[in-house]
């Protein structure tokens, strides 16, 4: 059935129509054909069985007084009759089976059956036969067989094949013509609906439409067309709109995202501007307590100088004048020992106290790696830290064996301790007098792993997750800048390369463990 | 004196084919007549063809309605004795025939028992017995039979005859008429000859013969 699938619907009408019409003249003329044929037989039959039982009937006397010249007269009269061509008459009790009495049609090369069946009808191509016994007084004195040729039946047949054959041929081209009017009705809306899709696909033009035809289906479904394009046409305006709004959101946002960049910009600057100034001003710590550090030793020193200055003069008053006594040179050389012990020592503190803050201070602005002694550097940071820690009665306690050799970035080392420490004894320490804090240092598997822990109050556990964050604070409008920690988790991620945790529980401690390679590579360079 | 009369589908041939036919007619008649001394040794198969004769006459013969009615069988009467009326007698007696059973009755030559026979064979011979009893049985509805060549001039009605070695019989239609025999055409159509003899008191007769088969 491809070719019907494949073929067009005016063809498919075109087709349907004309077999529906073929299938139904040639079923009746067949059906008729075959009735004919059937009657005609049936009454074929009747008459050569009636003909037959007259030809008996008038041939009983000819059989029950032995007279087949008689018998023969009477079958003689079947010449009429020009489609028997054959009727024989046999006698009941005769001891042969050859007829009684014979009639055959001229020209016909036929001759009597021996003895046929007492009553039958049967049936060849070309002819029919018929037997029927003849009774006389209820008694079957003999029969007649009949054979009629099948001539007339052909014919009639042929006939009304040939009259079915026009009949075929003039109906195919009657419905050829009905169908090729009908199926015109039916496809010239589709196609012009067909031409209508097409045009819109190539011109995008969704106003256009097709004429309406009809109330049948085609004729709904152009109107379902057309309602389907005018839908269409109002998505495609709401579509065209929603896109040029989109377009217009896409630009405010690129704008947005433009000023939100700059802005982030200008965060980033401010945050490490801040950061400096954070640096900058623990730096300043560091000098205020370095100078506060040294002028206690070089105002004894001072002191102790001028001490010995004026008694020197006085000295020298005394032995100019003469007046100098043994006592007075003795008291002098004491005090002048004294004196210049009290000096030396102090000088030598202050000296002490000016390498340690020298190296700190450059390591914190230098940023420059190198190899320092772990336990030695923490002594020297919380040895500038001391003027901060001495006002109080706060402890400090480092475990850190010694010997470890840490080669990373010392100044953001000793940033990182400094800020801690700070941060213990600013929010920590707040309402406590003697505060502990605890560093605990150890080399582990190439990473030196730094606990510090101090008991004080300790942060709350909603602003735990937000202590790393730049600008996070609880000293607003008090001095802290909420970099802090900030500062530290930076260093100790990026610097030292390391990682930061923290834990508290609140009224109670905060601790920080801090993990960094021991040998830090010269990845890192002045990052802050 | 012979008058000829066509009754039969030859005579609608004309008038110059009955007057051949019939003259042919006259010939074998006389013939047939000669023929029937000599048949006088007739064989057992003559009689047995001429008693199933006997017994097909019956159905192609009606009888008039009153003389049906007298009795339920259908009466045989025999005339004096002969070999065919013993087979007759063996043959006939007993078997049904126009929904009847076949009486034979032997009569001798007794007239008084004709009353109530339906067909009466005479024997051939020649015997003032016969004619009485003929004479008798003319008045009645009763086919008579007989096989002497006379027999229908003396009141027959159908005469059993041997033409070659064929057994034939001859109708005398006019008796028939007279007795209120209806015979029927079709045996008229195999007879030999059919005839209308008038039986005239000077014992004259007028013979009229029509011949329907032809051998």
């Amino acid at each position: 059935m491809p070719y019907f699938s494949n073929a067009s619907i005016s063809r498919k009408l075109s087709l349907t129509l004309i077999a529906m019409s073929a299938a139904t003249v040639i079923l009746a003329s067949f059906a008729f054909l075959a009735y004919d044929w059937i009657s005609t037989r049936q009454s074929m039959v009747n008459d050569v069985s009636s003909l037959s039982k007259v030809i008996g009937s008038n041939s009983t006397a000819a059989l029950s007084f032995n007279d087949p010249g008689t018998a023969t007269e009477v079958l003689n009269a079947l010449s009429a009759r020009e489609h028997i061509q054959l009727a024989c008459i046999y006698k009941q009790d005769s001891a042969e089976n050859t007829a009684f009495a014979f009639y055959i049609k001229d020209g016909r090369d036929i001759g009597c059956p021996t003895r046929p069946a007492e009553s039958e009808v049967a049936f060849s191509f070309s002819d029919m036969s018929i037997s029927s016994p003849i009774t006389l007084d209820q008694e079957v004195v003999g029969t007649v067989y009949m054979n009629q040729s099948l001539d007339e039946l052909w014919n009639a047949a042929t006939v009304h094949l040939q009259v079915i054959c026009v009949v075929i041929a003039t109906a195919l081209g009657f419905s050829l013509l009905v169908a090729s009017r009908l199926q015109r009705q039916i496809t010239q809306p589709i196609l012009s609906l067909a031409t209508t899709a097409q045009n819109i696909t190539a011109s995008k033009d969704y106003s256009l439409r097709t004429p309406a035809a009809g109330q049948d289906e085609v004729g709904k479904l152009i109107e379902h067309f057309n309602s389907m394009l005018s839908e269409i046409e109002t998505r495609d305006a709401e579509v065209r709109r929603a896109k040029e709004q989109l377009q217009e959101q896409v630009k405010q946002t690129m704008l947005a995202y433009t000023e939100q960049q700059q802005t982030m910009q200008r965060l980033k600057d401010t945050q490490r501007q801040l950061v400096q100034t954070e640096k900058m001003a623990s730096l300043g710590g560091l000098v205020a307590g370095v100078a506060h550090e040294i002028n206690t030793p070089v105002g004894v020193g001072v002191t102790a100088a001028s001490t010995l200055k004026s008694r020197t003069k006085d000295f020298q008053e005394s032995y100019e004048n003469n007046t100098l006594t043994a006592t007075g040179l003795k008291q002098y050389v004491e005090m002048a020992t004294l004196s210049s012990r009290m000096i030396l020592t102090n000088l030598e503190r202050a000296a002490e106290l000016i390498q340690s803050f020298k190296q700190v201070a450059v390591d914190q602005t230098s940023s420059e790696q190198r190899e320092f002694e772990l336990a030695g550097y923490l002594k020297e940071i919380l040895l500038s830290l001391r003027p901060k820690l001495k006002a109080s009665k706060h402890v400090v306690e480092v475990n850190c064996p010694s010997g470890i050799m840490v080669n990373s970035y010392p100044g953001a080392f000793s940033q990182i301790m400094t800020n801690l420490i700070m941060n213990s004894l600013i929010h920590g320490f707040e309402y406590q007098e003697e505060g502990k804090i605890t560093i605990n240092a150890s080399l582990k598997g190439g990473e030196i792993h730094l606990h510090y822990e101090d008991n004080g109050v300790g942060v709350s556990v909603e602003n735990q997750a937000k202590i790393f964050d730049p600008f996070f604070t609880t000293k607003r409008g008090f001095g802290g800048s909420g970099l802090g920690l900030h500062v530290v988790y930076n260093l100790v991620t990026h610097t030292l390369n390391g990682h930061i945790t923290m834990n508290s529980k609140p009224g109670e401690f905060m601790a920080y463990d801090i993990t960094f390679p021991l040998q830090e590579g010269l990845r890192h360079e002045k990052q802050v | 004196m012979h008058r000829l009369i066509g009754t039969t589908k030859s005579s609608i041939r004309g008038v110059n084919v009955n007057t051949r036919l019939s003259r042919l007619m006259s010939c074998l008649l006389l013939f047939g007549l000669l023929f029937a001394s000599y048949a006088q040794a007739t064989t057992e198969l003559e009689r047995k063809v001429k008693a199933a004769y006997i017994y097909n006459f019956a159905k192609f013969i009606d009888w008039p309605s009153q003389s049906s009615r007298v009795g339920n069988d259908f009466v045989i009467c025999i005339a004096g004795h002969s070999a065919l009326g013993t087979l007759i007698n063996n043959t006939l007696e007993n078997r049904p025939i126009k929904n009847r059973i076949i009486n034979v009755r032997n009569i001798g030559w007794s007239t008084q028992q004709l009353d109530g026979c339906h067909i009466l064979y005479v024997n051939n011979v020649d015997t003032p017995a016969v004619n009485q009893v003929l004479a008798v049985a003319a008045g009645k509805p009763i086919l008579t039979i007989g096989e002497s060549s006379e027999f229908l001039q003396k009141g027959g009605i159908i005469q059993l005859l041997l033409v070659g070695d064929k057994v034939r019989f001859n109708v005398n239609q006019a008796t028939a008429d007279k007795v209120d025999l209806t015979i029927s055409a079709k045996l008229l159509e195999v007879a030999y000859h059919v005839m209308r003899i008038q039986s005239r008191d000077d014992g004259d007769s007028d013979i009229t013969t029509t011949r329907h088969a032809l051998l």
